[in-house]
């Protein structure tokens, strides 16, 4: 069949990829070691990927590119991945009650058992943080398994900043290519002349602020600061930060932390949630480009905003006393605790919690749901619709009101002082009315399906689910909280929101472009 | 006056001032014919709260009018404004006979409003000075209700804040039902004239050079073809409707005298033409319980909601082709088809679990196969709710408060989209769902072609090149982009202050029904719904007529003026 596109050479490529996941297994194996856990669940799953991977590369051994194989790439690649990523899953689990083990009893627990290994390894290497594991704690499942799940996660962001910059520039349907090519601002592609220079580059500022983190993370457990961040849980959460993932081996997530810990994960959420070229001029020392930017402005002003409301919210008492959270009535550091980290957490779609704010008041529920709309910056590792957007719905918006009045008058949207390409605006309107059709079309269908087998969801959970999935969020509301779990719903339902995490995460537009060009054009 | 800005915006405050104040005479007049129907049914009380109201309205739009007569000619910059300012305005003087009558009417007086062969022990009585009455006129005392009441029927919403409607005095029943017909064809001198723009569907459709298909080059012409049309009509609905509600044989019908008839007949027709959906009986259509009457109400609302271009060419060629050629009409009628499948299987798997969710049961006498009494009920009634909630009419037939979530979030998804632009429907309108969905798939479709490549689109029967498109679709995109944005904010903030009782899929509902002018209730709307929900449901209406974007404009000119 042919598609207009060289498919062999995409699926060729994949194979290198998965080769490479093989490797990758060797820490959840050295974590196994360490803690004297069986080993055979990973070296049998290096095993088996390894050989998936080179029977994949043979079907074309040398992969020539172009960018309809890219797009066919990007796509097939995070579910290769989250294919591949199910068998430590399946294979740890499999004669246990784990619900992301293989179970072989009934047609039924199998398919079941896999939908959940699927969704979980989706959710880790879109960087969601959605659940369905029954019971989070490292003796149901071993600490190898756990430090997988993690990693799935740290995978998914570098996957996330190979298709920042070498993919998407390629395809500007969706405004990945912002500004008209001849002005100077913060493109990824041109920080340096070669796209592996900047990969390199990138990934070695993810990588920087990682060690920075962890070292941080451990260095106050060893301070006597944190007790229960001991080395296998600073690297765990070191996996999941930058990648705005959300996953920890921990069932309470950070609210197993003490103040300190919850205080020093705050500013890493917030460096996840920035556009990453912006490091490069940081490190530069061309600070005034940083300061200068209007997203990354926009960014920091919508977080500061959002928790300063919350946090009086909180103060006057929106949250009643809870176990994890504790009381925040009357109490600031704990109200502006408690405000910056959830407001941080969702806002750029990481998913921690050191609340259960799911028991707090609907107000600050809204609130919260407010803020998983905003999304992280384009160039980061968050997800949701992202603030550059907004920016230039909002502005073209306002020309429009302009425009009207005055047909004749030509006046370009602008984004810090540069002129925004007209091609780039009508891909952002795309994007933002399909982004939203799709999470409306998707609640629905969620609340359906969880009526046909006798689930009642609320609006807000329904809505809430479709939001943070196809966000790459993670918790929700209701049932969904921080420490709540997808495990409820129907397997329809768990494998429309696998393909809502894909989908989001490759921002749409890579999957239908091929899809609609392949049929279209040729 | 004062002079804001330096003395750079009175000219332009003066040309707004001006034809504002026309329509505030032209609504002066209708006030007029009001006066005449409340002595025709001697209704003295009510007669001088119109006649009052109406010298106010004239007065103001008079020494507006006169004041600026000097004005220059309006221009294509102040079209929005007036639009948006006008309607405003008008609504808000629509509202003051209302205020004036409930307020010169004795409270005993009221009381005679209430028919007198109803089962009123459900009724809730209203305390007003100092007594009760049962009449709902009395809740018209408050300003609020009086300028939600006007503003729902000037923007053919038919929300009501009048509980029992047959309890309102005939002058009042006339009002709301003459500002809804009125209003009605406003909108579609606003939609073909004013609003009709580059970049707005209706532009592409009917004003494109290849296909004549603006009505009359001015706005003059283009009222009066449009006002025979609609007057056609209406007499024709009227007609179906006097003999279908005669002949539907339910209790009800015959308890109705043939003048009882006609005035429901004619009330109906009016608001049901114009997708308006006030009615005059206390349960909407429901009241009828009756098939015949519904299955007559479905070709009028559809009527309703076809371009009125199209219905014109149609009678001027006497070419029924002509409809199946229009692209919005025919996406209309598959919209229907659709959507009443859907629906209906949706509600059909909810009997068992909702109760008392539809109309009546067992209206056809002997067994059907394979349906029972009751899902028989669950299809007729989602026939009906689908058109009447496309069309964005309005008319109840079932309790759709007690429908599941799944069944109202359906119904929400065609009060959005609502009928063809060119008509008096609200909601996005077809022609820019369409222009969106033909947008993405076009964005996407040239993704590996080169910047300057030749391409073109298509849209309905026309090639359009790129720039066009582009235009057209940026608009729709930002149009549809803002009414989205503007219903979740909506329904975030009503299930706020909605009560308990109601779930975030009913406050979903209620605004959606609002912004899109469609009127129909999941039971959050009425007098005792907070003062707050009740305002902005005011401006999702006002907003949902304009399709936002000339409110915007007004807004924005209120504070910077029109100029650069």
């Amino acid at each position: 069949m042919s598609w207009g596109v060289n498919w062999k050479a995409s699926v060729g490529l994949l194979g290198v990829g998965i080769k490479y996941l093989a490797v990758t297994m060797l820490v959840p194996l050295v974590v196994a070691v360490a803690y004297g856990e069986d080993i055979w669940v990973f070296l049998v799953s290096m095993a088996l990927v390894a050989a998936i991977g080179f029977l994949v590369e043979r079907v074309d051994p040398d992969p020539d590119l172009g960018p309809r194989e890219a797009l066919l790439f990007v796509s097939l690649a995070w579910l290769a991945a989250a294919a591949i990523g199910t068998v430590p899953y399946l294979l740890a689990g499999y004669g246990t009650a784990s619900t992301v083990g293989l179970q072989t009893g009934s047609i039924g627990a199998l398919t079941g058992s896999i939908s959940n290994a699927l969704f979980e390894s989706m959710s880790g290497f879109t960087t969601t943080g959605a659940t369905v594991l029954g019971e989070i704690s490292t003796d149901r499942h071993s600490h190898a398994v756990m430090m997988w799940r993690q990693l799935t996660q740290w995978l998914g962001g570098m996957g996330i900043i190979v298709l920042m910059i070498a993919i998407l520039p390629e395809v500007a349907v969706n405004g990945a290519q912002l500004m008209e090519s001849e002005a100077p601002g913060p493109e990824l592609q041109k920080l340096t002349p070669r796209i592996e220079e900047t990969a390199r580059a990138l990934w070695l500022i993810y990588f920087g602020f990682t060690v920075v983190y962890i070292v941080i993370l451990y260095g106050l457990h060893l301070a006597g600061m944190a007790p229960n961040m001991n080395l296998f849980n600073a690297i765990a959460h070191g996996f999941t930060t930058l990648p705005t993932g959300g996953f920890s081996p921990e069932a309470d997530s950070i609210a197993a932390f003490s103040a300190a810990v919850q205080w020093v994960v705050i500013p890493f959420m917030v460096v996840a949630g920035v556009n990453f070229a912006l490091f490069w001029h940081v490190l530069r020392g061309e600070i005034e480009i940083v300061l200068e930017n209007a997203e990354f402005r926009a960014y920091a002003g919508a977080i500061a905003v959002v928790t300063a409301v919350l946090a009086v919210l909180l103060f006057r008492g929106a949250a009643p006393t809870i176990e994890l959270g504790g009381a925040t009535q009357g109490i600031a550091e704990n109200s502006l605790r408690q405000a910056t980290f959830q407001i941080v957490s969702l806002l750029n779609s990481t998913g921690y919690a050191t609340a259960d704010f799911v028991q707090w008041d609907t107000d600050a529920q809204i609130l919260l749901m407010f803020a998983m709309f905003i999304g992280g910056s384009a160039g980061s590792t968050g997800g949701g619709v992202k603030i550059v957007r907004w920016l230039i719905v909002g502005k073209t918006i306002r020309r429009e009101l302009f425009t009207s009045a005055h047909p004749d008058v030509v006046q370009p949207v602008r984004l810090s002082g540069n002129v925004v390409d007209e091609d780039a605006i009508r891909g952002i309107m795309a994007f933002t009315i399909l982004y939203l059709v799709l999470f409306g079309i998707s609640a629905v269908f969620l609340s359906l399906d969880a009526a046909r087998i006798g689930i009642q969801l609320t609006m807000l959970e329904s809505t809430s689910a479709s939001l943070a999935t196809i966000g790459n969020i993670g918790p929700g509301f209701g049932r969904l909280g921080p420490f709540g779990s997808y495990l409820f719903f129907p397997d329809t339902s768990k494998l429309l929101m696998v393909f809502l995490m894909w989908i989001g995460r490759l921002e749409i537009v890579p999957v239908l472009a091929v899809f609609i060009s392949a049929t279209d054009n040729r | 006056m004062t002079e804001p800005n330096g003395g750079r915006l009175p000219s332009d405050l003066g040309v707004i001032a001006r034809d504002i104040g026309s329509l505030l005479l032209m609504e002066a007049g209708l006030m007029t014919v009001t006066v005449v129907v409340a002595l025709a049914f001697g209704e003295l009380y009510a007669a001088l709260g119109f006649l009052v109201a109406g010298g106010m309205t004239a007065f103001v739009g008079g020494v507006a009018n006169r004041r600026f007569a000097d004005a220059s000619e309006p221009k294509m910059k102040h079209g929005m404004v007036i639009a948006a300012g006008g309607w405003l305005m008008v609504a808000v003087f629509g509202a003051l006979p209302l205020f004036l009558t409930a307020w010169v009417t004795p409270p005993a007086a009221m009381d005679a409003f209430v028919p007198a062969a109803t089962d009123t022990g459900s009724w809730d009585p209203i305390s007003v000075g100092g007594t009760t009455t049962l009449s709902s006129l009395a809740y018209f005392r408050d300003p609020l209700h009086a300028f939600f009441e006007s503003m729902s029927g000037w923007t053919g919403s038919g929300l009501t804040m009048a509980i029992h409607e047959p309890s309102l005095p005939r002058a009042v029943q006339w009002w709301r039902s003459f500002i809804q017909w009125v209003g009605g064809v406003g909108v579609i001198v606003l939609t073909v004239s004013i609003l009709s723009r580059p970049g707005s569907g209706s532009y592409a459709l009917y004003q494109s050079e290849a296909r004549e298909q603006k009505i009359h080059p001015s706005v003059v012409s283009t009222v009066r073809t449009v006002w025979k049309l609609v007057v056609g009509y209406t007499l024709l609905a009227f007609l179906l409707l006097f003999v279908a509600i005669s002949a539907s044989g339910s209790t009800y019908s015959e308890s109705l005298t043939p003048g009882e008839t006609a005035w429901q007949a004619l009330n109906h027709a009016m608001t049901g033409l114009t997708t308006g959906g006030f009615s005059v009986t206390d349960n909407s259509i429901a009241t009828y319980g009756s098939p015949l009457v519904e299955a007559t109400l479905l070709p009028i609302m559809i009527l309703g909601a076809i371009a009125f271009p199209i219905h014109y060419i149609v009678l001027k060629d006497r070419n029924v082709h002509e409809l199946v050629a229009d692209l919005q009409t025919r996406w209309l009628f598959a919209l229907l088809g659709i959507g009443v499948i859907v629906l209906s299987i949706q509600n059909l798997a909810s009997v068992q679990t909702t109760s008392g969710a539809f109309a009546t049961s067992s209206f056809v006498p002997s067994p059907v196969p394979f349906f029972d009494g009751i899902q028989l009920d669950a299809i007729r009634d989602s026939i009906f709710q689908w058109v009447s909630a496309l069309t964005c009419t309005g008319f109840q037939s079932a309790p759709i408060g007690r429908w599941i979530a799944g069944a109202k979030v359906i119904v929400v998804g065609a009060m959005v989209l609502g009928g063809a632009a060119g008509s008096t429907v609200g909601g996005i309108k077809i022609v820019r769902g369409y222009t969106v969905g033909r947008g993405i798939a076009w964005q996407f479709s040239r993704v590996f072609l080169p910047k300057n490549a030749v391409v073109t689109a298509r849209l309905g029967d026309r090639t359009l090149d790129r720039e066009t498109m582009e235009r057209e679709f940026g608009e729709a995109a930002i149009v549809t982009l803002l009414w989205l944005v503007a219903l979740v904010i909506g329904s975030l903030v009503l299930v706020n202050v909605a009560g308990p009782e109601f779930g975030y899929a009913d406050a979903l509902f209620e605004v959606a029904s609002a912004q899109g002018n469609v009127g129909l209730s999941s039971g959050i709307t009425g007098p005792s719904m907070s003062p707050l929900a009740e305002g902005m449901f005011v401006l999702n209406m006002w907003i949902g007529r304009l399709e936002i974007i000339p409110v915007l404009v007004f807004v924005r000119a209120g504070i910077w003026g029109l100029n650069p």
